[in-house]
């Protein structure tokens, strides 16, 4: 019984990532602690729900990134596509379109970006930082441009259920972003780990070459995941969007950085083929907990931003020595 | 006296718990094309790096050009005039020709660079060894033999003491390396010292003076020219299945039984039918299931050619491609996903996914077969029960890096064996491999074939494809020049070499 407890142990925690995984969340609970000694408020049932209301947009994001860091690419595109959902969704709404078909806009323009990024990276061959930075600019124009260059005006009490949807409404208790990102997390969390795209998104990040030869569409797979990412943004545009009650040009700023930050904090390789989206979430709530407890501590934003941004750096730099490095050896004594 | 210009005295080397080189004791003269036959794996590539860049040493020395480079008392690890021609690249691709010979070389000290002048130098040397190659031309559009041309010319002009060709045999086509061989003799007299370093004795030692042969990191025997049988070498290997399919092959020993088929009654696997690209010319032939053919090019490799019509890469072919029965469109890229898989050389690296446990590296494909595979773990479960006897523990492991080479090419094999294509092209299945590596592929191939798969063999020199072959298609500048039946082999491989 010891032994199959052991070897079930060892098992799970041979998943290839699992050990960055079980490292951070070890880095988590360290930080909860450390944070609630500092202030005891931390963990006070007002304080968690807003921090995990604070972290659903991060996450959210963090798992479209995910997907597109794991077939060894990256979305740059991503806090702009979200910028352009808030403005989109706003500018319908206050434009008096029913609420739930500006949203079906919104997400098919947003997809329709997803699937110009992929055909860009996969069927152009265009390196996927240039791609997606110029898809990037045009989705900031986008935002821009859909309400004359001005912020829109406050979507109205028609949209009141919207908000309630995306941000303000719990369900059980927990605030209905949270159940949002919950959701999505479990529905691509499955699609990467027990469907054949998922097995080939792996695939790709892992051996591009041997990926082809073994028949996968490349191209499909590396749309499908810009297509998530998109999708994964233009939600997090949405709840931003229900947050603010408006539409703000500038929403989403710097969410790109913030999304990869989540993804390789929780062990998500920027080399590609490797990463769990359990880590991103571990991820996304380091990011967030590190947010809200050194507010807690008076830290300054500069002071947040500076060991957010070191975080990030450490974490792709071991990631580099790990997949780079030789596999460890015993020494003979 | 003959001047010497490499010794090493009783190298020995380890990386941690492993010896590579194992009282290594050898020496090259200058002038000399001296070539190493390696049995098996053990410190070929550690000798590489004590050649090039005078690795430490745990005990032995090491002299170029009379002087103590590397010892085990002191080893600087300073580079060592010694230059690898290999398959891989060396040349700057964007640059042009005369730059690489020239500038891109060690030593070179101009500020100002005189383009007229290398140009004109460039041209000198490229006539003298009357090869039609524009100086002034990107390295890119090179060919392959052109590039080791362009390198050999690198090495000479830094006056490297010491030149490896490190198997290029994979790379080249048989008259290619004929050809070369001529440019090694042409420099060889010129004072310049070769070591040619390959798996195949049939490609080696036509190529040198005096061959040596390498096993468990250390030197087990010298041949002079070409003084040595198949059976001499197979005994010095110790290899056990080896001998026996050297003497099938020889007409000694009967041919395994195989199971007759009547093959009028099938539908071929795959057939091509009066094939034109920019290489192939009208090329046309079958291949039957469970049957094995060689498709040998001694020109230039086909491979690329080949498998970009099969894959859907290229649309650029005339001609008909029928595949069990149904007709392949130009790019259509269907059957790479049914009826035609490519195991590319070096499968141990380019067929696997790193990042993916073993069992994930095995079943990669079988969704194609099983639908929902990925959510069925019955199913992983039933593969995992019926192959654990090939696999046995390595089943369970999740990291790639664990695994042995051989071990991942049993996996890429049996990634095929399990889906079970119509056919597999196997592009240089043996590049790279060792004696032992090279008699696991043949195993591995036979078991494709008792399956039924129709297996294609692409090589431009590979002797060993020959075990495995039932018929070998001989292609010269992508044209059909003869098709060989078993029987005939004996005959192809004595003369494959020679001019």
């Amino acid at each position: 019984m010891e032994k199959e407890k052991q070897s079930a142990l060892k098992k799970f925690l041979a998943i290839r990532g699992m050990g960055q995984v079980v490292t951070v969340t070890v880095g988590l609970i360290v930080l909860c602690i450390v944070f609630g000694i500092m202030n005891p408020n931390f963990f006070s049932s007002r304080n968690i729900g807003n921090l995990l209301r604070q972290i659903a947009p991060i996450l959210i994001v963090g798992i479209g990134q995910s997907y597109v860091l794991i077939t060894g690419n990256i979305d740059l595109s991503i806090g702009s596509v979200l910028g352009m959902s808030c403005m989109i969704s706003a500018t319908l709404m206050t434009k008096g379109m029913n609420p739930w078909v500006a949203v079906i806009l919104t997400v098919i323009i947003c997809i329709l970006t997803g699937v110009l990024n992929g055909l860009l990276v996969a069927q152009c061959k265009l390196p996927p930082f240039i791609a997606t930075l110029g898809t990037m600019t045009v989705a900031r124009g986008v935002a821009q441009f859909v309400n004359g260059n001005y912020n829109t005006d406050a979507i109205g009490e028609e949209a009141e259920f919207f908000r309630d949807v995306f941000y303000y409404g719990k369900t059980a208790g927990i605030f209905n972003p949270v159940w949002i990102a919950l959701i999505l997390f479990l529905v691509f969390n499955f699609l990467l780990s027990r469907t054949r795209t998922g097995r080939h998104t792996y695939a790709i990040g892992s051996n591009i070459d041997a990926a082809k030869l073994s028949g996968v569409n490349v191209v499909a797979t590396t749309v499908k995941v810009y297509v998530v990412s998109a999708f994964c943004s233009c939600i997090a545009g949405l709840i931003t969007c229900a947050t603010a009650g408006m539409g703000t040009m500038d929403a989403g700023n710097s969410y790109e950085m913030y999304a990869v930050a989540a993804s390789v904090i929780g062990g998500v390789s920027t080399l590609g083929g490797q990463g769990l989206l359990i880590g991103t979430v571990i991820g996304a709530a380091i990011w967030g907990v590190l947010q809200n407890g050194l507010q807690f501590a008076g830290a300054p934003v500069v002071i947040r931003n500076i060991v957010i941004g070191i975080i990030v750096v450490v974490s792709v730099l071991l990631d580099v020595i790990i997949r780079t490095g030789a596999p460890r050896k015993k020494k003979v004594k | 006296m003959r001047e010497e210009v490499l010794r090493m005295e009783h190298v020995t080397t380890d990386d941690f718990e492993i010896t590579n080189l194992d009282n290594m004791s050898m020496h090259i003269f200058k002038g000399e094309i001296a070539g190493l036959l390696p049995i098996d794996e053990q410190g070929r590539k550690k000798l590489l790096e004590v050649l090039c860049s005078n690795a430490p040493l745990q005990y032995g020395r090491v002299y170029l050009e009379n002087d103590l480079v590397n010892s085990y008392l002191k080893s600087g690890q300073r580079a060592n005039r010694v230059y690898v021609i290999s398959r891989q690249n060396r040349l700057i691709q964007d640059l042009s020709v005369c730059d690489n010979i020239f500038v891109m070389r060690r030593g070179f000290r101009q500020y100002v660079v005189n383009k007229k002048i290398l140009y004109s130098e460039a041209k000198r040397i490229l006539d003298q060894l009357q090869m039609n190659i524009d100086p002034g031309a990107p390295a890119d559009t090179l060919t392959d033999y052109e590039r080791v041309v362009i390198e050999l010319i690198e090495a000479v002009v830094q006056r490297s003491s010491l030149i490896v060709i490190d198997e290029i045999g994979t790379t080249l086509g048989t008259q290619e390396l004929i050809r070369l061989r001529e440019l090694f003799r042409y420099y060889a007299g010129q004072g310049f010292s070769f070591l040619y370093i390959g798996n195949h004795h049939e490609e080696v030692l036509p190529m040198c003076d005096r061959t040596m042969l390498m096993k468990g990191g250390r030197i087990v025997h010298i041949v002079q020219g070409e003084d040595i049988t198949d059976e001499e070498i197979l005994k010095v290997a110790g290899s056990a299945r080896f001998p026996e399919l050297y003497l099938q092959r020889e007409g000694v020993l009967p041919a395994e039984e195989e199971e007759k088929k009547n093959v009028q009654d099938q539908t071929a696997a795959l057939e091509f039918r009066d094939i034109t690209t920019e290489y192939l010319e009208h090329l046309s032939f079958s291949v039957w299931p469970g049957e094995c053919i060689v498709l040998l090019d001694r020109g230039m490799s086909p491979d690329d050619e080949i498998l970009n019509i099969v894959s859907g890469d290229s649309a650029k072919w005339k001609g008909e491609i029928i595949c069990g029965g149904k007709k392949l469109k130009p790019g259509q890229r269907k059957f790479l996903d049914e009826s035609i898989a490519i195991i590319e050389e070096y499968a141990h690296k380019s067929m696997i996914f790193p990042d993916l446990s073993f069992m994930d590296n095995l079943c990669i494909l079988m969704d194609r077969k099983v639908k929902g595979f990925w959510m069925q773990d019955k199913i992983r479960k039933s593969i995992r029960k019926e192959y654990a006897d090939v696999f046995g523990g390595n089943l369970d492991v999740m990291d790639m890096r664990k695994v042995s080479k051989m071990a991942k090419y049993t996996l890429v094999y049996y990634r095929y064996y399990m889906l079970r294509p119509r056919v597999v092209f196997c592009v240089q299945p043996f590049a790279g491999a060792d004696l032992y590596l090279r008699e696991h592929i043949l195993d591995l191939i036979q078991a494709l074939k008792k399956r039924g798969i129709a297996v294609i063999i692409l090589t431009t020199g590979s002797t060993d494809a020959s075990f495995a072959a039932d018929r070998l298609i001989m292609l010269e500048h992508g044209r059909l020049v003869r098709e060989f039946q078993k029987e005939e082999f004996k005959y192809l491989w004595e003369n494959l070499y020679k001019n």
